[in-house]
């Protein structure tokens, strides 16, 4: 099953790597990750999600608990949560199929942030499943290079991962 | 004030009269701080680092105290990274200082340097770099107190030269005081054991046959409450208490319930209790795969038929390795008379008459071992019994007498080869005028034997046994198992002068190849008080159960 977690902590040099060393000495596989800061800017917002059963689940919240420097961790619930990952696709395109290209890009609310002669770059940002769509759709043209966030996350309604 | 100095003044703020260590160019200033302070501290130079690990390690079993271990950059101080996994597989709390290079030399390969944090991040509860003046004691107080709240640990504060020679003023000093932000262990976040408290009477009261499984965790507390609660349970459940390779000593070897530490190697009766149980109380074990004796036993675990009430600080263990039916977190000193006092309630109200002043069944099935016997009566209940590992170290655990907690000091979830001389090390160094006997076999002996040159420059009353079979047992046994007898370097050919050796380092040396000869030279160290050496020349692998 796909789960998301939060995991807040402390703002500090090295974190992400304990983290992360957690993850993989335990042999715990990350699907994605995204970090920034909080509100607060002491305070770092970890979101990774995995693909795992209910008892490693467990096991990955409770070892994290332990990381000296993680302040809070919360498995969000998948049916009030909303997930978005912005994705840059850079995509061959002259002057033939830029047009169709535009017109795609419309369709699922990516904007065009860079063009030159020879290519343009798309900004996308949503779920995991519309980006596939669109790389799918727009394969054909020749995908140059894209970058992912990886996906961040927050519960719906006023719920926060400090209640 | 340096930084140096002022390490100094942290640790004996927190108690710490004796530090272990090896000098080097980076913490050059650390060590002429420790020599103006001789007073104050006490330093054991080791031979090699990973024997000073293990002598803070084991200083800190005996003690209760908090281990400190201090090394050099680079080779000094990933020569620790054995004692401190070490240390992290049994929980013990160590607090490891190393030096580093210059904070402008850091990444740049420069000599002696090392990513110390980097590469003890998974064997250490905790670790950091200090990367200004006015962090340190910031971070090496947070270190004392990580090392030893909750389940406890080895942290390691790396210390750049330069951070330990740049200088501290009283002002800045007092600023760090009054800034102090005190680390909170997480596993305060989360006691929940009250609501679940009903569920497990409710499983002691419909189980038919209970057992009691302690680990390690239920010596980490200095006092006896734990093991008085955990004897007074076993009585009112009549069941028998089975121990990790961990926590052999906390219960005195003939008491009545008492059945012997389970595992591969562990003593039959445990093995029986465990696999005839219905319910498995588990005391501060985090379940080792050495522990739970085979595959089959572990299907038996999941099969439904034997539940397992779990009762451990660390909320990860539970569920890591066996599923529980019903878990507490928390510290047993608390939860185990909570338990006692609700079950006893649920009797008393439903009328049944519980707890029985001798046990139904033999539990104890102890069997007397002539040579440990003999060792014992010479040392007397006091000795500490310090264990390298290997086979005859499950030898001491099956078979050795032990009377008082807290006086087997072995090498348990890492399983480290070469631990026993540096540890013996640690243990006499809190053991002051108590015996400590240190059990060896050949092979750990010749892997660490050049910290006989810190037994003799400390003069350091110890007692060594070195058992000698010229094998490397545990391994020679697995050879003859799976291996049709091809037994690969597992055999000792030439055979060095053991006695002679040891004598070389003005121990006085015997070579025991009967009950007698041995006693005599257990007699001598008795009497002595000296650092004695026995090559023990005798079949004692075919004596066990």
């Amino acid at each position: 099953m796909i789960k998301t977690i939060s995991i807040l902590v402390e703002n500090k040099a090295g974190m992400l790597v304990r983290v992360t060393n957690l993850f993989s000495r335990r042999g715990y596989n990350i699907e994605s990750l995204a970090v920034g800061i909080t509100e607060k800017s002491e305070i770092s917002r970890i979101t990774v999600i995995v693909d795992t059963d209910e008892r490693i689940l467990d096991q990955i919240v409770h070892q994290l608990m332990k990381l000296v420097g993680v302040i809070k961790v919360k498995v969000l619930d998948d049916d009030a949560i909303i997930t978005r990952e912005l994705v840059l696709i850079k995509v061959k395109a002259d002057s033939t199929c830029r047009n169709e290209i535009i017109q795609i890009a419309e369709i699922f609310r990516a904007r065009i942030i860079d063009l030159c002669p020879d290519s343009l770059t798309i900004e996308l940002t949503g779920q995991y499943d519309k980006t596939n769509a669109l790389l799918s759709m727009i394969e054909k043209f020749g995908i140059i290079e894209v970058a992912r966030t990886g996906k961040v996350s927050l519960s719906r309604g006023t719920d926060s991962i400090n209640t | 004030m340096n930084g140096a100095r002022y390490i100094v003044d942290i640790l004996c703020e927190n108690g710490v009269d004796v530090v272990f260590g090896y000098p080097g160019a980076t913490v050059l200033s650390i060590y002429d701080e420790l020599h103006k302070n001789k007073k104050r501290i006490r330093h054991i130079r080791t031979a090699h680092e990973q024997g000073a690990a293990h002598a803070a390690d084991a200083y800190a079993r005996a003690s209760g105290k908090t281990g400190v271990v201090i090394a050099t950059s680079g080779p000094g101080a990933t020569n620790l990274v054995t004692g401190i996994a070490n240390a992290y597989m049994d929980s013990v709390p160590m607090v490891v200082i190393t030096g580093n290079v210059d904070q402008h030399l850091i990444g740049t390969d420069s000599f002696q340097e090392v990513d110390i944090v980097g590469i003890t991040m998974s064997v250490t509860k905790y670790n950091c770099v200090v990367h200004s003046i006015d962090e340190l004691g910031h971070s090496l107080r947070n270190a004392f107190i990580i090392a030893q709240s909750g389940r406890k640990g080895p942290v390691l504060v790396d210390v750049p030269r330069d951070v330990l020679e740049s200088c501290l003023s009283l002002k800045s000093i007092k600023k760090m005081e009054a800034e102090f932000d005190y680390y909170h262990p997480p596993e305060s976040r989360e006691d929940c054991c009250e609501h679940e408290l009903d569920r497990a009477v409710q499983m002691l009261t419909e189980s038919r046959n209970p057992v009691i499984l302690v680990g390690g965790g239920v010596k980490a507390h200095r006092t006896s409450h734990v093991t008085d609660d955990i004897k007074q349970l076993a009585k009112i459940l009549d069941c028998a208490i089975c121990s990790s390779l961990m926590a052999v000593d906390s219960i005195e070897y003939d008491y009545p319930y008492y059945a012997g530490f389970c595992g591969i190697s562990g003593n039959e009766a445990a093995n029986r209790a465990l696999d005839e149980a219905d319910l498995i109380i588990a005391i501060g074990t985090r379940f080792s795969n050495r522990m739970i004796k085979s595959r089959s036993e572990q299907e038996v675990l999941h099969s439904g038929y034997t539940k397992v009430l779990h009762i451990d600080r660390d909320r990860a263990e539970i569920n890591k390795v066996i599923a529980s039916d019903c878990f507490l977190v928390g510290d047993a000193e608390q939860i185990l008379p909570a338990l006692i006092a609700r079950y006893r309630e649920k009797m008393e109200a439903e009328d049944i008459t519980s707890g029985v002043a001798v046990p139904a069944i033999t539990y104890n099935m102890y069997k007397r071992d002539e040579i440990l016997t003999a060792l014992s009566e010479k040392v007397g209940t006091d000795a500490y019994i310090v264990t390298d590992v290997g086979n005859h170290q499950m030898w001491i655990a099956r078979n050795y007498p032990f009377m008082q907690s807290g006086r087997f000091i072995t090498s348990g979830g890492l399983g480290t080869m070469g631990f026993g001389l540096g540890a013996a090390i640690g243990t006499v160094t809190h053991a002051k005028d108590k015996p400590v006997v240190l059990i060896i076999g050949d092979g750990g002996f010749t892997m660490s034997c050049h910290e006989l040159a810190t037994i003799k420059a400390y003069n350091l009353p110890v007692l060594v046994i070195m058992v000698n079979n010229g094998k490397l047992g545990m391994v020679y046994d697995l050879q003859a198992q799976k291996c049709r007898g091809r037994f690969s370097q597992t055999v000792v050919k030439r055979k060095p002068l053991y006695c002679n050796l040891a004598r070389s380092f003005g121990m006085k040396a015997y070579k025991a190849t009967c009950l007698e000869t041995f006693n005599k030279a257990v007699q001598q160290y008795m009497d002595t008080k000296k650092a004695t050496f026995i090559d023990l020349c005798m079949d004692i692998y075919g004596r066990n159960e």
